[in-house]
């Protein structure tokens, strides 16, 4: 009998739609952006069935996509704040949400949106989604000294930013 | 690194990601509905997934085209385009059901298996010059019923297009391609059959759906199912290879489509979306079985499932390891899985008494690939995660001088590697042959990879073909294209 060919999307989505929107969120920011990203992230996997490996590994796909998706999300940011002449690159304030968090956490996100895009999503996938060093390389298609040297540049950065004692 | 600014690091992300809730993202699909200019372009198509589905402009006046295969035709939920369809399937539903009965498998009457001799083929030639004798071709297979053989049983050369009045089908086996592609044109999707060297046979571009994709090739050689989603339901095609004619277009609504049954794929296998349900359908969409969603001391069933070669018997997994189960759905054993795995699967007939089994032992990728007996007793280690490997291997192919593995992975780094005298190294791919392809099959030494250009899609794809132990390839296919390798014997 041929392999199983279709991969059970509606299983999926159930599972793990609410925290793939959740990753998103802390790499773009606003909800409504992250649950986009997540969408988009399901049609693409749903049109490209054939080109994952194995079923089991759909939701690192997913993850890859979400990623690939949250970053060209930020990078169409960018565009348009250069278009409107804006003074400043970096992330402005997100969105008011954010404002019903406690001030330390709002301080330590603001950090967090000052860092550069991959050292950011490291730091996501390590310290939220709890992903392993070769679990990250594997999602972000990079090397597992690449997400070492990301993940220690962010953090000493952060701690800089935020006047940790060490 | 400073421990306080983990601390605080993972605090703030948890508060962050606490904020989404169900009900939040409900209440944002609400605000957004009121906003939402329709959509005037109707064909894109989105999987039919609750609350998903509401994310899509409304389309006011669309007609809902929907076939549900449990109520009789001529129900005033038919759309009137699928009165005559569902004639002809009718028609055809009681000759294949003829048929079924005098068969001896498909329904589940046993029969000795193979010897193992006969899963593994041998090598298929990558040699542009046709053999007298095929070598390795099973003799019942790939020759449809009244055919006409060509006179000269030449094999199209790399890259050249013939007719499928050309395709010599007592050369057709181990080794070529099924295969869908868009060639270009509004509308228009071909259906191929390839050689081993790259030379395709057109069976049809006549379908009218673009979005039709191959999804299985019988295992009797002689038809293939195409697969779309159309709205909230998902369309097979039955397509007769030696003709290009269609012999069923049914909708199973919201199901996966798992492929055929064993051994002549008079039936097909299905998943319902709602409960992750396996059920029977005819290969005319009749349905004849419900498997159980769990077993008593099993659990619940996962996928995929593996039929063995008469049809008799079918593998699925689980959490607890894989069960192998009669056609019928009655359980026959459960073999366990091995200590501290989450879940299993049969991946593919090792030969016709062992399964390879691939478990994973984390919540993410770790896989381990076992040897497992189908008559019980303890798996046997394969290949596993390590420093070196901390994915592991999903899945593995023999070959003359050792055996493949491909790295767990979803879209990304998975490379391949051989496995031979007990050590593991990687495969040395030829310049321009990108790493970690995602593997096709492997027939004999040849193995048959998609070169994806991009992740995770590229309008750059190709499909190539290397010898293993030679290393010379073939451009299979340029461009992009689905491809399904000739069905196991």
């Amino acid at each position: 009998m041929t392999q199983s060919l279709t991969i059970d999307i509606a299983g999926l989505y159930a599972a793990h739609r609410l925290q793939l929107v959740r990753m998103a969120v802390l790499l773009v920011d606003d909800i409504g952006s992250a649950e986009d990203v997540v969408h988009d992230a399901f049609t693409t996997l749903h049109q490209n069935q054939d080109r994952v490996r194995e079923p089991a590994a759909a939701l690192g796909y997913l993850r890859t996509i979400v990623i690939n998706n949250a970053r060209s999300v930020l990078r169409k940011r960018q565009t348009a704040r250069r278009h409107l002449s804006l003074a400043r690159l970096e992330e402005a304030a997100p969105a008011d949400s954010e404002l019903m968090l406690a001030a330390a956490h709002q301080e330590v996100l603001a950090a967090v949106r000052q860092l550069p895009a991959r050292q950011r999503e490291v730091l996501t996938l390590r310290y939220w989604a709890n992903l392993s060093e070769a679990e990250i390389a594997q999602a972000l298609g990079i090397s597992r000294g690449a997400v070492k040297s990301n993940a220690s540049r962010g953090m000493d950065k952060l701690e800089t930013m935020l006047g940790d004692a060490r | 690194m400073n421990r306080q600014t983990e601390d605080r690091l993972r605090a703030a992300f948890d508060a962050k990601a606490e904020q989404v809730t169900d009900e939040r993202l409900a209440r944002l699909t609400a605000e957004r509905r009121q906003l939402l200019i329709e959509d005037v372009d109707g064909s894109e198509n989105f999987p039919a997934i609750p609350g998903f589905t509401d994310h899509q402009p409304a389309r006011p006046g669309a007609a809902v085209t929907r076939l549900d295969i449990d109520h009789p035709a001529g129900s005033p939920r038919h759309a009137r385009w699928l009165a005559p369809v569902l004639a002809a399937a009718a028609v055809l539903a009681v000759a294949v059901g003829v048929t079924a009965i005098s068969t001896s498998v498909d329904n589940g009457k046993r029969t000795p298996l193979p010897p193992a001799s006969q899963v593994s083929t041998p090598a298929p030639s990558l040699s542009p010059t046709p053999s007298s004798t095929p070598s390795g071709q099973p003799t019942s297979n790939g020759r449809p019923t009244g055919a006409t053989s060509p006179a000269q049983a030449v094999l199209l050369g790399n890259g050249k297009q013939a007719d499928r009045s050309q395709i010599p089908w007592d050369r057709v086996g181990p080794g070529w391609h099924l295969a869908s592609a868009a060639p270009g044109g509004a509308g228009k999707v071909a259906v191929y059959l390839i050689n081993p060297i790259g030379g395709r046979y057109l069976i049809t571009d006549q379908l009218p759906h673009a979005k039709d994709s191959v999804g299985a090739w019988s295992p009797d050689g002689k038809r293939a199912m195409l697969s779309r989603d159309e709205d909230e339901d998902r369309i097979l095609t039955e397509l007769e290879l030696a003709t290009g004619r269609v012999l069923h277009t049914f909708a199973i609504g919201k199901r996966g489509f798992q492929g055929y049954t064993r051994p002549n794929g008079q039936a097909i296998l299905v998943v319902r979306s709602a409960d992750a349900v396996l059920e029977r359908l005819g290969a005319d969409g009749s349905h004849q079985l419900t498997y159980p969603g769990t077993l008593p001391g099993f659990g619940k069933i996962g996928f995929p499932s593996l039929y063995n070669a008469t049809g008799a018997e079918l593998l699925v997994g689980g959490e607890h390891g894989i069960a192998l189960l009669g056609n019928d759905g009655h359980l026959i054993r459960v073999l366990p899985a091995p200590a501290g795995a989450k879940t299993c699967w049969p991946a593919k007939w090792w030969d016709s008494s062992t399964v390879l089994e691939t478990c994973n032992f984390s919540d993410g990728v770790q896989y381990t690939l076992f040897l497992q007996p189908v008559a019980g007793g303890q798996p046997v280690k394969l290949a596993g995660a390590s420093t070196t490997h901390p994915l592991g291997f999903a899945n593995a192919w023999r070959y003359s001088e050792g055996i493949l593995l491909s790295g767990g992975a979803g879209c990304g780094p998975g490379r391949l590697e051989i496995l031979r005298d007990g050590v593991i190294r990687p495969l040395r791919l030829p310049a321009g042959v990108q790493d970690s392809p995602p593997v096709i099959g492997v027939a004999g030494d040849v193995l048959t990879m998609r070169q994806l250009g991009g992740c995770p899609a590229s309008d750059k794809e190709s499909v190539v073909s290397m010898n293993l132990v030679t290393g010379a390839t073939t451009t299979v296919f340029q461009g992009t294209a689905r491809l399904i390798p000739y069905p196991w014997q």
